[in-house]
C-alpha cells in the first residue's frame, strides 16, 4: 500500500525539499491534481518547497524547552547570522520527546539536551569555520580539475 | 510455539547482561557514546533497552550478573564514576504473573521500587519498557505477551469487547472516550472495518507514546490485532509523527518481526483469523492527531477536521467503521486481557480506572515518564515523585489543557475532576512552573501555539486565536487595558463553544485558566510590571560593578553581543541588549540585576 504523504515525506528527506518535477511525477503516480499536491506541501511543517542549507538546525520551541529558556536560540542564530545564510537552514520544531533534558537543540541530526547559548555559538562557529575550509577546498579541488582539463 | 519462545526470553532475560537505554531521550544524553565504550569488552552480554522513564537519570546503565538482580547506574558519563541508584528485579514492575528464575538482590544498595520516583508508580502501560529489548520478540513473549492474543482467538470477538468494556478502560489520547463501547459501536455497523493507532503526539511536552513505540512496540501491535480481531478488521495503520523517526524505524521492524513468526499476516497463531498493519507518517501538523484529520491525512489530503457525527466508528477510513485509539490505550489491552477486567477496575476512580503515563517535566528534580494510578493526587505525583519544590503551578493537558494552581494541588488526578478546575488530562502531559514563569507568557505561548495550528476551516478558531493573541501581546508589553481581560474573556467564550474540533474548543484553556487563578498577574501586566521579570518588554538588566567578578559568564551567554569588558567588569549595552535574561540566569554571583 502507498501513501501519499509518505511518499512525499520521501521525496523530502532524499532533497532536502519537494523539487517541482518530484510533485508533478507523484501527481501523476496517485492521480490527484497537482493543486492538490502543493496544498499538502504548505499545509504541514515537514515540507519545504525550497532546497535546505548544508547545515539544518532545529531548536525546540516545545513547552518544556520553551519554559526551560530555549526562546534565547534563535536569538543566537539571528544574531550569528545564521538565519540568513544559505549554508544554513533553520526551523524551529515542536518537541522532539526528549523534553527531560530541555532545553533540546537538534544541529544536523544530533539531539543537544541542556544546551546554553554559550555552548550554542561555540557549535555554531565551528559549523561556520568548517563551511569557510569547504569553500576553499571547493576552490583548490576545482583548480586541480581545471588543471587536469588543460 | 509461545512456550519455546519464552524459554529463550527468560534465558535472555534473566542472564548475565549490561543493558543501556537508547531510546531518544537517553540518545539525548549520550548513551550512545557510554554504549560505545561498554560494547568494546566483548566478553560481555552489551544490549539496548528503551526508557525506564526516569530521564533526568540519564543515560541510565544496568548491570546484571552472576545470577543477582538488576543494579542500575545513573547518569553514566564516565563508566568508572558512575553512581548507583538501587537495584530491581527485572519482572517486578509489571503487573502480569510471571515466570522467572530467583535472583539475587543486593544488601547494601537501596531497591528502585523504594524510591521516591517508582514508589508510586504502576506500571501496565510501560511494563517492559526499559526491560526488554525493544525488538526481540521472545523476551516480549517471557514478559507476558501474545498470551492475550492466543487468549482472545479462542473467544468469540463479542466476548472480548466485554471484557474491554467491564475494564472501564477510557481512550488515553485525551477525550476518554470508553474504549469497549467504540469498538462495539464499529462492529455494530456494517462494511469493511479498519483499525488505527494514533501515534500523532502533537503535545509538546509529553513523550509518552514515542517511548511505548521505542521501548516495547509489540504491545501495541499486539493490543491492535486483539481489537482488529474484536471488531472484525484485517488492516490496521499506525499513524506516527515525522518528528520520532525512532519510533517510525521501531514500529516498522516490529510488524516486519510479528509477521515472521505468525502474529500478524495472514492465518495468525495458525487461525483463520488476518490482520495487517500499515505505517502512515505524520508530516508536523498538530491538529492531525484529531481523529477526523488523522483520517483525512491518511487518505493523502490535508489535515483538516471534520463534523462528527458521524463518528469514525461509524464512517471513518475510506467511509469505513474505524477503531481509532491512542498508543497507550492499545498497550493496555493485553494485560486487561491476561489480568481480567477486575484487575483493572480495581485501579482508579469510579469514572476514571487504570493507570495513566504521564511525562513529568518542568521544575521538579526527577522528570521523565511515570505511570500512575488514576485518582493519585496532583500533590503527590508533583511534590513526592518529582520532588519539585517552589511549585507555582501545573499544566496539565498540553497546550490545549490548563493551569492548576499550587493551592489546588490536592485534585485527584482523573478527566472529571480536572475538568471541573478548567484543565484537562489531554495526553499526560505535565510541565510544572515556578516562581520564574510568567503566567501571562505561558497563556501567550499555548494561545500562538493553536493559532498557528489551527488548521483555518473555521472562522472562530483561525481568527478568534488570532485575535486573541494580539490582545495577550499587547498586555505583555504593558500596553493592555482591564477592557482586554474582558474582551479576552469573551472571545474566549465564544472560540470554546462554536468552533468545530476539540483544538478550537479547548484552546482558550489556559488562558481562561489563567485568568481565573492568576488575574492579579494580568493586572500586574497592566500597571506594567511582570512579576517574574519574563515579559521582555518590561524588564532591563544592569551588572552592578561592585558584585561583577570578571568571570566572563555573562558574555559568553549573551546571545545578542550586548555584554562588553570594560575595565575588567561587564557592562551590558542597552541598545544591543534584547532583554533576554540570560545573563541574569547564568551568573553565579547574583552581579545581574533585574529592574
Ligand atoms: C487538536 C487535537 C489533537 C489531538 N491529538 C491527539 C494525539 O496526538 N494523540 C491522540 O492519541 N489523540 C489525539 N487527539 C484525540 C483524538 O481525536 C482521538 O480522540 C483519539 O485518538 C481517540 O483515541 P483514544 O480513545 O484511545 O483516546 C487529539 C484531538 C484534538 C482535537
Ligand atoms: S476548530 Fe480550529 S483546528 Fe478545528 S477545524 Fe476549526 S479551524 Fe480547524
Ligand atoms: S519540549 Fe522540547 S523536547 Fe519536548
Amino acid at each position: 500500500m502507498k501513501f501519499l504523504i509518505n511518499s512525499l515525506l520521501e521525496i523530502q528527506s532524499k532533497h532536502g525539499y519537494l523539487p517541482k518535477n518530484e510533485m508533478e511525477r507523484i501527481s501523476m503516480e496517485f492521480n490527484v491534481p497537482i493543486s492538490r499536491i502543493y496544498s499538502i506541501a504548505t499545509f504541514y511543517n515537514a515540507f519545504s518547497l525550497k532546497p535546505v542549507g548544508r547545515h539544518v538546525i532545529h531548536v525546540c520551541k516545545g513547552t518544556a524547552c520553551v519554559m526551560g529558556g530555549s526562546e534565547v536560540f534563535e536569538d543566537t542564530l539571528k544574531q550569528m547570522g545564521v538565519l540568513d545564510d544559505e549554508d544554513f537552514t533553520y526551523q524551529p520544531i515542536r518537541c522532539f520527546g526528549a523534553c527531560s533534558l530541555a532545553p533540546v537543540v537538534v544541529i544536523d541530526g544530533k539531539v543537544y539536551g541542556k544546551m546554553t547559548v554559550s555552548r550554542l555559538k561555540k557549535i555554531v562557529s565551528k559549523l561556520f569555520e568548517d563551511e569557510s575550509k569547504d569553500s576553499d577546498n571547493d576552490k583548490t579541488s576545482k583548480g586541480d580539475e581545471d588543471a587536469r582539463e588543460a | 510455539m509461545l512456550e519455546k519462545l519464552k524459554e529463550k526470553g527468560i534465558d535472555e532475560l534473566y542472564g548475565d547482561r549490561i543493558a543501556v537505554g537508547t531510546s531518544t531521550c537517553g540518545i539525548a544524553a549520550g548513551a550512545l557514546e557510554v554504549l560505545e565504550v561498554l560494547a568494546l569488552d566483548d566478553t560481555k552480554n552489551v544490549v539496548e533497552v528503551g526508557c525506564l522513564g526516569f530521564c533526568s537519570a540519564e543515560p541510565l546503565v544496568y548491570v546484571q550478573e552472576n545470577g543477582k538482580a538488576a543494579l542500575v547506574y545513573r547518569n553514566v558519563k564516565k563508566i568508572e564514576e558512575a553512581k548507583v541508584l538501587g537495584w530491581f528485579y527485572p519482572w517486578e514492575f509489571s503487573p502480569l504473573k510471571l515466570e522467572h528464575p530467583e535472583l539475587e538482590g543486593y544488601k547494601e544498595y537501596p531497591r528502585l521500587v523504594e524510591h521516591p520516583f517508582y514508589k508510586k508508580q504502576v506500571k501496565i502501560v510501560l511494563r517492559n519498557c526499559g526491560i526488554i529489548e525493544p525488538l526481540n520478540i521472545s523476551q516480549y513473549v517471557a514478559m507476558g505477551g501474545y498470551y492475550a492474543l492466543q487468549r482472545v482467538l479462542e473467544k468469540e470477538p463479542e466476548d472480548v469487547i466485554e471484557e474491554v468494556k467491564k475494564s472501564g478502560l477510557r481512550g488515553r489520547g485525551g477525550a476518554g472516550f470508553p474504549t469497549g463501547l467504540k469498538w462495539e459501536i464499529a462492529k455494530k455497523n456494517e462494511g469493511k472495518k479498519y483499525v488505527i493507532c494514533n501515534a500523532d503526539e502533537g503535545d509538546p511536552g509529553a513523550y509518552m507514546d514515542r517511548s511505548v513505540l521505542e521501548g516495547d512496540p509489540f504491545s501495541v501491535i499486539e493490543g491492535m490485532t486483539i481489537g482488529a480481531y474484536a471488531i472484525g478488521a484485517e488492516l490496521g495503520f499506525v499513524y506516527v509523527r515525522n518528528e520520532y523517526p525512532l519510533a517510525v524505524e521501531r514500529i516498522e521492524k516490529a510488524i516486519e518481526i510479528a509477521k515472521k513468526y505468525g502474529f500478524l499476516g495472514k492465518n495468525i497463531m495458525n487461525t483463520d483469523f488476518s490482520f495487517d498493519i500499515h505505517v502512515v507518517r505524520g508530516a508536523g501538523a498538530f491538529v492531525c492527531g484529531e481523529e477526523t484529520a488523522l483520517i483525512a491525512s491518511i487518505e493523502g489530503y490535508i489535515g483538516e477536521p471534520r463534523i462528527r457525527p458521524p463518528y469514525p466508528a461509524e464512517k471513518g477510513l475510506w467511509g469505513k467503521p474505524t477503531v481509532i485509539n491512542n498508543v497507550e490505550t492499545w498497550a493496555n489491552i493485553s494485560p486487561i486481557i491476561l489480568n481480567g477486567w477486575k484487575f483493572f477496575a480495581s485501579l482508579g476512580t469510579e469514572k476514571s480506572k487504570g493507570t495513566k503515563v504521564f511525562s513529568l517535566v518542568g521544575k521538579v528534580k526527577n522528570s521523565g515518564l511515570i505511570e500512575v494510578p488514576m485518582g493519585i493526587s496532583l500533590r503527590e505525583v508533583v511534590e513526592e515523585i518529582g520532588m519539585a519544590e517552589n511549585v507555582k503551578a501545573v499544566q496539565t493537558g498540553g497546550p490545549t489543557g490548563g493551569c492548576v494552581p499550587k493551592n489546588l494541588m490536592d485534585v485527584a488526578v482523573d478527566y472529571e475532576e480536572l475538568t471541573k478546575l478548567g484543565s484537562i488530562m489531554g495526553s499526560g502531559g505535565m510541565v510544572v512552573l515556578d516562581n520564574t514563569t510568567c503566567m501571562v507568557d505561558v497563556a501567550k505561548y499555548f494561545l500562538e501555539f493553536s493559532k498557528i495550528e489551527s488548521c483555518g476551516k473555521c472562522v472562530p478558531c483561525r481568527l478568534g486565536l488570532a485575535e486573541m493573541v494580539d490582545i495577550i501581546e499587547r498586555i505583555t508589553k504593558g500596553e493592555g487595558s482591564l477592557n482586554d481581560l474582558e474582551e479576552l474573556e469573551r472571545l474566549a467564550d465564544v472560540v470554546a463553544n462554536t468552533s468545530l474540533c476539540g483544538l478550537g474548543k479547548t484552546a482558550p484553556n489556559p488562558l481562561l485558566t489563567t485568568l481565573r487563578y492568576f488575574r492579579e498577574e494580568y493586572e500586574e501586566h497592566i500597571r506594567g510590571r511582570c512579576p517574574a521579570g519574563v515579559c521582555r518588554a518590561l524588564v532591563k538588566y544592569r551588572i552592578v560593578e561592585d558584585k561583577c567578578t570578571g568571570c566572563g559568564l555573562c558574555k559568553l551567554n549573551c546571545p545578542a553581543e550586548a555584554i562588553e569588558e570594560v575595565d575588567e567588569v561587564y557592562k551590558i549595552d542597552d541598545k544591543k541588549c534584547i532583554k533576554c535574561g540570560s545573563c541574569f540566569n547564568v551568573c553565579k554571583f547574583e552581579a545581574v540585576e533585574r529592574l
